[in-house]
């Protein structure tokens, strides 16, 4: 059974349409990336998929059951999402926020068990936030905000997980390290969904990716098919080189001149 | 390091039920009611007629003279009452519409919801005269302005300055239309309205303060339910949102929580500014994060207020002074202080 089901989905802000007919479905266990230019459409459906907007029209699916069909409550024990730039709540403790990516499972008379304390552990553990764990979350610099918010969301425990851009305020070598935290996730046999987009960090790291274009989906499949000068070319309205790596043969995007 | 229970926390186990309770929260919580305590004894105390605490206990105890037993129950006692479930209220307030705009410069005295209720107050109490003070319309007048507020400003979680900014425009036309209605009664007819409108508790009677505080001890169990909310809405919408928290319908039960109690603390004094402002500051300040729970924030504005009105009842002797008076200067400062530190955050 797949994870995420997508089916014509259509979407538009006042009037104005932001999503055509997008449909696509995520196996278990992939790191999955959604890439495009500007405006195309990519937050907008990582919104709606995770429940942050309504939906207008087409359907979606979260492990065989219609996504309208959850509360938020029970939603959020079946998908964790990443806003672009969260708000981080001041004077907060980065083991406080992780914590709170515990709430869905809790309620008033049950406000810690040991599953909470064994998933806060694992979060901890995966996201090495040990050294930082009575650190102010609001103090911490962006690299290690990103782990800590991490951290919260994988306490969540969610099959599915969403991240809008989660690397986009980083350097080099913090993307690489966020993006290792990433794939590590997928390991468990859960299934990330990330806007991103620097596309030699998609082709690298991710299983498969979406293309999206004018909000509709212009190319889908594994990471290496989709990256290709044509697509790229057209997408970005840029003409670029694409290289292959030398240890992997990864693509690599040289822009060469914007073409309109 | 050890995960199995939070730190700072004390876990309650009762079958299968878990309770954690912050330790620093409820130790402060204690300090302020220890605190409330103490002002409440020293400030019926305080008068024209020379009492010590020592003889303020004894009345209290049911062992005091014919003559202390008619100065404490019938002259101060409904002063200092009134007082405490005031600043309780406008505490509760503050903390509430703060966490909803996620602003501290939100609170009712600063958005026009106190100045609703008060134009409500006094236009009862001068033009339809009941006898009683018409502390029930409080609640109507802050509604109305709550609806203008949020008509024109949709997302208050989002634009937290522009909501205050247009709050400050409401609050000083509703100010406007109740010096208004003011100014066509005579003078003489106005005397403890006009007080009322700067914050006055010296006519405060059980009548106003006792179903207040009824209704007060009816909302409890609501905000006890949206405390544990209330704190994941710090982070804003879309992680609120994300940790299963139904965002729409919580800041709905906020945002008539907000008005009902902030027009209620109006109604027994008048408006006051700077506690309800004040009072979560104290309270995140002294649990040392900024998720301090409602009640704290009550406290600490009942021993807030209290502590302004023993001030200038002290100050003014032998004379008369409206509390708020005195809060005003204070919140003068605070404002000033607040402002001075957030443009430093954004440079």
């Amino acid at each position: 059974m797949t994870v995420l089901q997508v089916r014509n989905l259509q979407f538009g802000y006042h009037q104005k349409p932001v999503l055509h007919d997008v449909s696509f479905s995520l196996p278990r266990g992939k790191l999955i990336g959604i890439v495009g230019p500007n405006g195309s459409g990519k937050s907008t459906l990582l919104k709606l998929l995770a429940g942050q907007l309504p939906l207008q029209q087409g359907e979606v699916d979260i492990q065989g059951q219609a996504l309208a069909s959850f509360s938020t409550k029970a939603l959020a024990r079946q998908l964790a999402f990443l806003p672009q730039r969260p708000v981080m709540a001041e004077g907060i403790r980065v083991e406080q926020l992780v914590q709170y990516g515990r709430h869905p499972h809790q309620g008033w008379f049950n406000q810690w068990s040991a599953e909470d304390a064994r998933q806060v552990a694992r979060a901890r553990d995966i996201m090495q936030l040990e050294p930082l764990w009575q650190r102010i979350a609001s103090s911490l610099s962006g690299g290690q905000a990103q782990r800590a918010w991490l951290g919260m969301i994988l306490a969540q425990n969610t099959d599915l997980i969403l991240l809008d851009e989660p690397t986009s305020a980083l350097d080099i070598g913090l993307q690489t390290e966020v993006m290792e935290s990433i794939r590590h996730i997928t390991t468990e046999n859960r299934t990330v969904l990330i806007v991103i987009h620097d596309l030699g960090m998609a082709a690298r790291y991710c299983d498969e990716l979406i293309a999206l274009d004018e909000g509709r989906v212009a190319a889908m499949g594994p990471a290496r098919e989709v990256i290709t000068k044509a697509l790229v070319d057209r997408l970005y309205n840029t003409n670029v080189d694409i290289l292959a790596a030398p240890d992997d043969g990864a693509p690599v995007i040289v822009p060469r001149r914007r073409t309109s | 390091m050890n995960t199995s229970i939070p730190s700072g926390v004390w876990r309650l186990q009762l079958g299968k039920a878990t309770v954690l309770l912050h330790r620093r929260t409820w130790l402060m919580t204690l300090l302020m009611l220890i605190t409330l305590l103490l002002l409440f004894v020293l400030s019926v105390s305080i008068g024209s007629a020379d009492m010590s605490m020592r003889e303020v206990i004894a009345t209290l105890g049911g062992q005091g003279s014919k003559l202390h037993e008619i100065m404490v129950y019938k002259i101060r006692l409904p002063r200092v009452t009134g007082v405490v479930v005031a600043g309780l209220a406008m505490g509760m307030a503050g903390c509430l519409i703060q966490t909803l705009v996620r602003n501290r410069l939100a609170t009712p005295d600063m958005v026009g919801v106190n100045e609703g209720a008060s134009l409500a107050v006094i236009v009862f109490a001068l033009y339809l005269t009941l006898g009683s003070w018409p502390w029930w319309a409080s609640p109507l007048g802050a509604a109305l302005a709550a609806v203008a507020l949020f008509v024109l400003c949709r997302r208050p979680g989002e634009q937290g300055y522009l909501f205050i900014i247009i709050g400050i425009a409401i609050s000083e036309l509703f100010n406007a239309v109740g010096e208004f209605a003011m100014s066509t009664q005579p003078l003489t007819h106005l005397g403890s309205v006009y007080l009322w409108t700067m914050g006055h508790f010296a006519h405060v009677s059980y009548q106003t303060t006792q179903p207040i505080t009824l209704i007060l001890l009816a909302l409890c169990p609501l905000m006890a339910l949206i405390n544990r909310p209330l704190a994941l809405l710090r982070f804003g919408d879309a992680t609120a949102r994300n940790l299963g928290v139904n965002v729409p319908l919580v800041q709905l039960g906020i945002l008539g929580l907000a008005i009902l109690v902030a027009s209620l603390g109006t109604a027994i004094g008048g408006p006051v500014i700077f506690v309800a402002m004040a009072a979560p500051i104290l309270a995140s300040w002294l649990t040392r994060d900024n998720l301090a729970p409602i009640w704290l924030a009550a406290l600490c504005g009942a021993v807030m207020l209290m502590g302004s009105d023993i001030l200038v009842r002290v100050l003014a002797q032998p004379n008369e002074i409206p509390t708020g008076i005195m809060t005003r200067i204070l919140g003068g400062f605070l404002l000033l202080f607040l402002l001075i530190k957030d443009r430093q955050w954004s440079d």
